[in-house]
């Protein structure tokens, strides 16, 4: 068994790493996971997230986008180390942090994760209070350390500090949300996870705990990683995006670029089924194009390109070479046949059928 | 008092105007009332909404949580628990299902009258195949038609809702298809009867982006084709823009705004209708995104006034002495609030 931390680089993160505020806090480097399945009664592999390699930048939001079955979820898992990766590396302020077992505790505590259902992430029988108190406790904090820091994060997140004493069901949706919000920064961290964590809430409410997010992570300079299917809440929050299809990222970008001129032909069908608010700017009456629109199966994806299958611009090749990352313009990684050397002609053609 | 016999003559005057050509109305609510009696009190979710769908219409309800939207479907569709008081009129083809016996208002549901739920999964029996339940409930609503001629039916629905190779797919059971694929199957049930309204409760609210987009379109389409009304439910104001000709806003039981899509969704004249657009994330959104401050009220104790009052801006001292007068905005356009005014008068 490896030793957990080790340092990689001679160069410590230290006082002056606020100076750098674009330094990754988090690196992933070619992260897998892989799970066993049954298929029909077979033994098979579920590729749910394969080789994918992110950087998270300190006090930054990064966007994860997907379809269900893409591994945003699985990722974010392995990220806050709820699954062990099946290889691949992660650095966390520069130190390597161990991604295929146990982690020690020091590292736990600065990755915390905020799920989507805020009701049956609590414990219905422990009050807000010990719900919030629990990992201090965990960590052997004294009960005047707990109460202080409880009472500090609950107002942290907008909910009266009287509400210590009352029950999930208490709550409304919103509140919960709130008080998962305050668990997870109880111990402080420096990376939230938050995994589809406004979906289930009412627009009104989502608008109240995105405002909230938004606050927080200026006021305590915290690092995000915001998954969602909602396109437009994770280019609203979101510095930085990756589209993952299929346990692959097949774009990233900033937030801008990649919705501005987004590369992928998967992230243009993305981009193109939003609804909009106007009913006289949408498509509606026209005939619906055919085309499968079914995502492929992750225990045998396609060969080559994962998105071949439902591409409108396939070619020979991509069922047969996986397409590398290209910087399609700076700091903007696209991995599409489309874009690599000798196929440039085609760049115009993809951006005339995005628009 | 005055006030309120005004603003039910008005109600009814509108619906009338919509539903004066008889057969056009495929549905016509009046004055529903849905109350969910209990023990610790009774709890009124539909109080009073009246509103005409007709055939190859489709009305979008929007609203919050608790909003009442789905007790009202279920209301229409008669599948609330028995200790439900419901009042009012529920008029198909002039008959009032409220009136029907249980045995003949059974014989309408899926006849006439279908529902599409959220969920797929929970719509459709996990242990039978697509073609048992889809033949099932094509031979429930054909009676003396043969295995053959429902099978060969099934196929035709199937192609309808255009699931690729139908054929197979009808040997599939429901975990071996994707969420939209289900989706599909469930649409193809709720058509099989050739009902006159289908009703749908956040019909595609569990789908991806991608699926979605072709679910909505597919669900107009289809339901134009059947020439049914269609009555959807949905938080989602994108969905009631893709789908919808005309929306309406429910908070706390009532309709406080309705008129076609486009004028409630871009030109909205009720605050509350204006603070869920404002609450949405929009492409390529820099500002904070406005919440509406609050909560929804509880419907056991409901404000005086505007039920809204509490949350609204714009809200005056009368907004908390006496309910919202339903005013006109626009032709074929109202908002249950005191301070919206005709656009066309005012202006």
């Amino acid at each position: 068994m490896p030793e957990a931390i080790t340092s990689v680089q001679a160069e410590q993160p230290g006082e002056n790493g606020n100076s750098l505020p674009k330094r990754p806090l988090l690196e992933l480097i070619d992260i897998s996971k892989e799970f066993d399945v049954r298929d029909n009664g077979r033994r098979a592999t579920l590729s749910a997230v394969n080789e994918v390699s992110l950087k998270v930048r300190t006090g930054r939001t990064l966007g994860i986008v997907g379809e269900s079955g893409c591994g945003k979820s699985t990722l974010a898992r392995v990220i806050v180390g709820l699954h062990a990766a099946s290889s691949g590396e992660m650095l966390f302020e520069n130190r390597q942090i161990e991604t295929t077992g146990r982690r020690p505790r020091k590292i736990v505590e600065q990755m915390q994760m905020v799920f989507q259902d805020p009701s049956s992430a609590l414990n219905p029988r422990a009050t807000v209070g010990e719900s919030i108190g629990f990992p201090l406790r965990v960590q052997g904090a004294s009960k005047k350390e707990i109460d202080a820091r409880v009472k500090q994060v609950i107002t942290d997140v907008g909910l009266p500090a009287s509400y210590v004493g009352n029950y999930p069901h208490q709550l409304s949706g919103g509140q919960r949300q709130r008080v998962n919000i305050a668990r997870a920064l109880a111990l402080q961290p420096k990376l939230v996870v938050l995994d589809e964590a406004v979906s289930a809430l009412d627009k009104s409410i989502q608008a109240q705990v995105l405002n909230l997010l938004a606050d927080l992570q200026r006021d305590y300079q915290l690092t995000y990683v915001f998954i969602s299917h909602d396109l437009n809440v994770v280019e609203y929050i979101s510095d930085e995006v990756a589209v993952m299809y299929l346990g692959q990222v097949v774009e990233e970008g900033s937030a801008k670029a990649l919705y501005e001129n987004p590369r992928h032909p998967y992230t243009q069908l993305l981009l193109s089924s939003i609804p909009t608010l106007d009913p006289a700017q949408s498509n509606r009456d026209e005939p619906i194009g055919a085309g499968d629109s079914e995502i492929p199966s992750p225990i045998s994806p396609p060969s080559g390109c994962r998105f071949r299958t439902r591409c409108p611009f396939v070619m020979d090749i991509c069922s047969e070479v996986l397409p590398p990352r290209v910087e399609a313009a700076p700091e903007h990684i696209v991995a599409c046949h489309l874009y690599s050397e000798g196929a440039e002609r085609n760049d115009g053609a993809v951006a005339a059928a995005a628009s | 008092m005055s006030t309120t016999t005004g603003v039910r003559e008005r109600v009814e005057s509108m619906s009338r105007g919509d539903s004066s050509s008889e057969t056009m109305a495929s549905l016509e609510v009046r004055d529903l009332i849905t109350e969910f009696r209990g023990r610790r009190g009774h709890v009124r979710a539909v109080n009073g909404v009246s509103f005409t769908v007709p055939r190859g219409g489709v009305l979008a309800v929007i609203g919050e949580s608790g909003s009442g939207k789905s007790a009202m479907l279920r209301s229409i569709i008669g599948i609330n628990p028995p200790s439900t008081l419901i009042e009012g009129n529920i008029l198909l083809q002039g008959k009032d299902l409220l009136k029907m016996s249980q045995r003949d208002r059974r014989r309408a549901r899926g006849r006439d009258i279908s529902m599409v739920f959220q969920d797929p999964l929970t719509a459709l029996d996990p242990v039978y195949t697509v073609e048992r339940q889809l033949v099932e409930t094509i031979k429930k609503h054909h009676e003396g038609i043969s295995n053959a001629d429902a099978r060969s039916r099934a196929i035709g629905l199937l192609e309808l809702v255009q699931i690729p190779s139908p054929g197979a797919r009808l040997k599939a059971y429901p975990s071996e298809l994707s969420g939209g694929m289900r989706q599909r199957v469930v649409i193809a049930m709720a058509i099989a009867g050739r009902p006159q309204v289908i009703l749908a409760d956040e019909p595609t609210t569990a789908l991806d982006v991608t699926v979605q987009a072709r679910i909505v379109r597919l669900f107009r389409q289809i339901q134009r084709e059947v020439d049914a009304g269609l009555v959807v439910v949905t938080h989602d104001l994108g969905v009631a823009a893709e789908l919808a000709d005309e929306v309406a806003v429910m908070y706390a039981g009532r309709f406080v705004e309705h008129g076609s899509a486009t004028q409630v969704l871009t030109t909205p004249s009720h605050p509350y209708t204006e603070g869920l657009i404002e609450a949405n994330v929009r492409a390529g959104q820099d500002r904070r995104p406005r919440a509406i401050p609050g909560a929804p009220p509880s419907l056991k104790r409901l404000p005086a006034g505007c039920a809204f009052a509490p949350r609204c801006a714009y809200a005056i001292a009368d907004c908390w002495s006496a309910p919202a007068p339903i005013r006109d905005t626009a032709t074929h356009h109202w908002s249950r609030c005191l301070l919206a005014s005709n656009a066309a008068t005012s202006s």
